[in-house]
């Protein structure tokens, strides 16, 4: 049964290197068309803008979790970086565009000094979780009772970025959401280039089987300190831009409950795909409440118990259902009648 | 510093203490039996308190019927989700089940809250006090019901105690919590064990919202927001020790009442900063070992 599959995958491979690129370009083209479609509905934009910024947030937590880590702290590193982006332009007084790249070293900054803190004595899943939910508790507290970041009350009258190119960023969103875009391709490109390098197959190695990996010669210790400095650059990134998107930020928007909300999104995608599985996920939990607001009452609870449909039913997320076994024999029935409508007919010759 | 303030801040401060010792005992019977992180186990507090108030105003009990009613109530919601979700995904995926136990407890967080607003309101409830006596022994004000609630909560961390380590169910609990496959190759009935642990943490949980409503009141988001407090309290007195727990519950509930007095909340952070440095020296708490959780 499995040489099958492996004798009908192997002549695919020519196809799919060119499908890959092309279907990724295609997603792209048809994401920077959506102002269009939406006939500039500032809400709908609003949307998705808030999408992304949780689907990356996710793939920051997918990207700690493959090397066998649950990250509890990835709103504190985003709350980190939207206030540094603030400090930098309300407090520095420095242009938009410099504090962006600016907060986000800062947050890598502050993570790789901490890194040693967090990760060096860590020889169990379980101390990670106990010192990082340690972490992610603190920040709304911390930044709560710091009296030069605001309190509790939070930070209003963050500035509008000055115009970039000729475009004015003082109203609208569909100059953010083309912004968001660009920063997304960086990011999307960042973690595919890591995850293709022997960095990204150390991660997997060590995700799989930390002891192995390491008998192997893998220094866990410093491939997980690349993948946790590498989540939180991402990370701080959207946090500065969130804090100058929304223009107004408190602390209470980084507390604990986030972080949980946040693995909901990598979960239902599907743990197993680091760039599209929080995409989808990120979709589906901001717009299926979106669209249950008629009910509102009962939005809630509907939204938790689909949620606990999903974990029963597919606990390998909603991508993972391309590996259910009638999912690829439909499709590969269908790769088969497209483009290989020869090939088939000479493997049933060969075959007797 | 006169003594009577003394004593009061140490009375005051072993009764919230002594709350989140039962609470987070019902947490650790979890974490380190059914080994998953169960963020929806502060719902059950919220259960407790709200089926105390719900028994009280519409079936016209008294306090005591009303608060075995409501820690009836939280438990078998919790042994129905046992059996519906966790067991399920236990059975699907063995060991290798964490992250999706934690992601279902986030759901069942978000249902069990919902619901529990959809049931008895978004409204601050209050439940009157069935003991209204006070009395000042060196000048401290000792409320009858504090003591009661310090009474109850001693009583009910004996008896888990008991039966932690006397008992033939408790044995097998002790065993599960270490290395599950062995223990199942003893004869031990896992599944079993499971299910009672759920039920002794959520009646514990029960029991202490019931016991806490008529001294400090109670709203619904009551219970998401004491899970941090609760959980924190595991990390320093370490995720599989029961003793450990008691011992972080007193010194956190003592810390707090002292801090509110002299500091203000800024005693919330020298706590979180304390425990951070702790937990730094000694990654498994107090009094803790390693769990394995099999990500």
């Amino acid at each position: 049964m499995s040489i099958d599959t492996q004798a009908s995958v192997a002549p695919q491979r020519n196809i799919s290197r060119f499908t890959k690129p092309i279907f990724m370009a295609a997603i792209l083209a048809i994401w920077c068309l959506i102002p269009l479609f939406v006939g500039g509905s500032q809400y709908m934009l609003d949307l998705f803008i808030i999408m992304i910024i949780n689907a990356v947030l996710a793939m920051g937590f997918i990207l700690v979790f493959r090397t066998g880590l649950v990250f509890l702290a990835v709103m504190t590193f985003y709350g980190i970086g939207a206030y540094a982006g603030i400090v930098f332009t309300l407090k520095v007084g420095m242009s938009f565009w410099i504090a962006l790249p600016l907060s986000a070293i800062t947050t890598a900054l502050i993570a790789f000094l901490l890194s040693p803190f967090l990760l060096g004595r860590t020889t169990s899943p379980l101390q990670f979780i106990v010192i990082s939910s340690i972490l992610g508790m603190m920040f709304a507290l911390a930044v709560g009772n710091t009296k030069w970041l605001g309190g509790y009350s939070g930070v209003q009258g963050i500035p509008d970025p000055p115009p970039l190119f000729g475009i004015d960023f003082s109203y609208g969103k569909i100059q953010w959401f083309y912004l968001e875009v660009v920063m997304l391709v960086v990011v999307i490109a960042l973690l595919l280039g890591f995850y293709n390098s022997s960095v990204g197959r150390a991660w997997r190695s060590i995700g799989l089987g930390p002891r192995l990996a390491e008998s192997i010669g893998v220094n866990i210790y410093r491939y997980r300190v690349v993948a946790f400095v590498l989540c939180t650059f991402i990370v701080g990134l959207f946090g500065c831009f969130y804090a100058h998107y929304i223009g107004y930020i408190s602390p209470d928007g980084f507390n604990m409950w986030q972080n949980t909300y946040l693995q909901l999104y990598a979960i239902l995608g599907g743990l197993g795909f680091p760039i599209w599985g929080p995409i989808v996920g990120a979709g589906i939990m901001v717009f299926v409440p979106e669209y249950l607001r008629p009910i509102r009452q009962y939005a809630q609870l509907f939204t938790a118990l689909i949620l606990i449909l999903l974990i029963l039913y597919m606990p390998s997320g909603i991508l993972g259902i391309k590996d259910a076994k009638w999912v690829r024999n439909i499709s590969r029935s269908i790769q088969n009648a497209i483009f290989r409508p020869k090939a088939v007919k000479a493997n049933q010759t060969s075959g007797s | 510093m006169t003594g009577s303030l003394f004593g009061q801040l140490i009375f005051d401060g072993l009764a919230i203490g002594l709350v989140f010792v039962i609470l987070s005992c019902g947490m650790i019977t979890i974490t380190s039996i059914i080994k998953m992180l169960f963020l929806a186990f502060g719902a059950f507090y919220t259960i407790g308190a709200y089926g105390t108030w719900y028994a009280m105003e519409y079936l016209h009990v008294h306090y005591w019927i009303g608060l075995l009613i409501g820690v009836v109530i939280a438990v078998v919601i919790g042994l129905l989700s046992y059996i519906l979700i966790f067991g399920q995904l236990k059975k699907k995926l063995g060991t290798r089940a964490f992250m999706s136990t934690l992601i279902g407890s986030v759901g069942l967080q978000i249902l069990l809250t919902q619901g529990g607003v959809l049931v008895y309101g978004n409204m601050s409830r209050s439940i009157p006090n069935v003991l209204p006596g006070v009395f000042h022994p060196f000048g401290m004000n000792i409320t009858i019901a504090k003591l009661m609630l310090i009474g109850i909560s001693v009583a009910a961390a004996l008896i888990l105690f008991w039966v932690y380590q006397k008992t033939a169910i408790g044995r097998s609990m002790r065993a599960v919590s270490y290395i599950p496959d062995a223990a199942a190759l003893q004869g031990i009935n896992t599944n079993r064990v499971f299910l009672t642990a759920m039920g002794i943490a959520t009646a514990l949980a029960g029991l202490a919202g019931a016991i806490l409503a008529p001294n400090y009141g109670m709203d619904p988001l009551m219970g998401s927001n004491v899970i941090w407090t609760v959980m924190l309290i595991n990390q320093l007195g370490g995720m599989g020790s029961l003793l450990g727990a008691v011992f972080a519950g007193i010194i956190v509930g003592q810390a707090l009442s002292w801090g509110m007095f002299f500091m203000g909340s800024l005693i919330q952070l020298v706590i979180f900063v304390s425990i951070m440095i702790v937990v730094y020296f000694r990654p498994f708490g107090l009094m803790g070992r390693d769990i394995e959780l099999g990500l």
